[in-house]
């Protein structure tokens, strides 16, 4: 890679106050006026790319994931999905948490500013998850309790007090025994599971509640502490539902009197 | 919305570290080491600070070490209370030159009363207090009043051989 090449690259375009300082040998840290929410720059590098030829590599040594990790970390399918949405719409790739966009050295300028979008997009993805992915977490879950927990023979909507209005998202069944499955995302799912499960063990009737939370995380305080008081066992994440459920649910058959 | 003096409060009050994952060392993963802690508030034994550790693998000096608090707020449900930084680099065009050397960020009143679901650590100041991660780590939890951590990071006190020599 000629560095000289991509200085030169710069001056013509709205780009030539960027500046680029070797960092390490071969890694240049390109320095310009775009920043984090918190006023830290972004964290864009220039080395050589594997193409070769009049290819450079514009890419992030992991940086932008490990700014995303401080609050948020991609731990679910509806997660990974929004993340994978991003890196592809911005033609970038990532490799082991690095994120790359490859790019012709006279268009460097334009490289320099999809990427640095695609850096802001990614470590402000918990907005995206939010605004866009509201029923993402539900129909995952449900996905996973007619695929995964199929052998448990899933019902949905179950209304297990007649005088009572709500109702259970999955009942399944083990070895003779009901296991209500309820996902929760957001503080008022989390009361009103709660407030029903406090209601159907008044009544006395025989389950195991399974609470999937989307993230348990995102719950307040007090919510989290109703919901830990009344649920047998909670998921914090989906990912524990599926890896750990199945078990979890022949281990209460076989200890419940 | 916390006030700055509450902020510094919720910094200074005393904590312990309940639960760090991975329990011993780092968990490496996508160019970074890593581990996260839980704590508990002494005066009460509230679990609502949380503490993240990152560092870069291939820059070994940017790193950071964050407090995180659970306000029981649905509006902002956690926040970033303090954010000690590495340098990012070694040059900075801005005009604190905070981005050449370690620094810390906090969240400020300002902040936390914007209407933001997710307040930033905006206001920073330079420090000369550490220059390494080991360093930041014992000035982190000397200031956010966590005396326990040894029990998690035995290595930090243990020492190296050139500690303190020139």
């Amino acid at each position: 890679m000629d560095i000289h090449s991509v200085r030169n690259a710069l001056q013509n375009t709205p780009a030539s106050a960027f500046e680029l300082y070797e960092r390490r040998p071969g890694h240049f840290q390109l320095i310009l006026p775009v920043y984090h929410e918190d006023g830290d720059m972004v964290d864009i590098f220039v080395v050589e790319s594997p193409r070769g030829g009049e290819y450079i590599r514009l890419c992030d040594f992991g940086m932008s994931l490990m700014r995303l990790s401080y609050t948020y970390d991609v731990n679910s399918d509806a997660r990974r999905r929004i993340f994978d949405s991003i890196i592809i719409n911005c033609g970038a790739q990532i490799d082991d948490g690095d994120l790359y966009l490859d790019t012709l050295t006279e268009r460097v300028y334009e490289g320099i500013m999809q990427f640095a979008g695609c850096v802001q997009k990614i470590c402000n993805m918990r907005y995206w998850n939010r605004e866009t992915v509201r029923s993402a977490f539900y129909e995952d879950l449900e996905n996973c309790v007619y695929t995964d927990f199929a052998r448990f023979e899933p019902q949905p909507d179950l209304f297990p007090l007649a005088d009572y209005p709500s109702g259970v998202d999955w009942t399944l069944r083990h070895d003779n025994r009901d296991f209500y499955v309820f996902g929760v995302r957001g503080n008022d799912k989390a009361k009103n599971v709660a407030i029903s499960l406090l209601e159907f063990q008044k009544a006395q009737l025989p389950f195991i509640s399974l609470v999937v939370h989307e993230d348990i995380e995102e719950l307040g305080r007090r919510e989290r502490l109703y919901i830990t008081r009344n649920a047998d066992t909670q998921y914090p994440v989906l990912r524990d539902f599926q890896e750990k459920a199945a078990d979890d649910i022949r281990r209460f058959a076989g200890t419940m009197t | 919305m916390l006030n700055d003096q509450q902020i510094q409060d919720l910094i200074s009050q005393p904590k312990r570290i309940v639960e760090k994952d991975p329990a011993r060392g780092y968990r490496q993963e996508h160019r970074q080491r890593r581990c996260d802690l839980q704590l508990e508030r002494v005066s009460d034994g509230n679990l609502c600070f949380s503490v993240f550790v990152r560092q870069n693998l291939t820059f070994i000096e940017n790193f950071s070490v964050g407090l995180r608090y659970r306000t029981g707020n649905p509006t902002v449900p956690i926040v970033t209370l303090i954010r000690y930084n590495g340098p990012h680099g070694e040059f900075s065009t801005q005009p604190d030159q905070h981005y050449a050397q370690p620094h810390i960020h906090r969240v400020t009143e300002v902040e936390m009363s914007s209407g933001s679901a997710h307040p930033q650590e905006k206001d920073r100041a330079l420090t000369n207090r550490y220059s390494t991660f080991e360093e930041c780590l014992r000035a982190f939890f000397g200031d956010v009043s966590v005396p326990n951590y040894p029990d998690y990071f035995p290595d930090l006190v243990q020492g190296t051989l050139f500690d303190g020599h020139p």
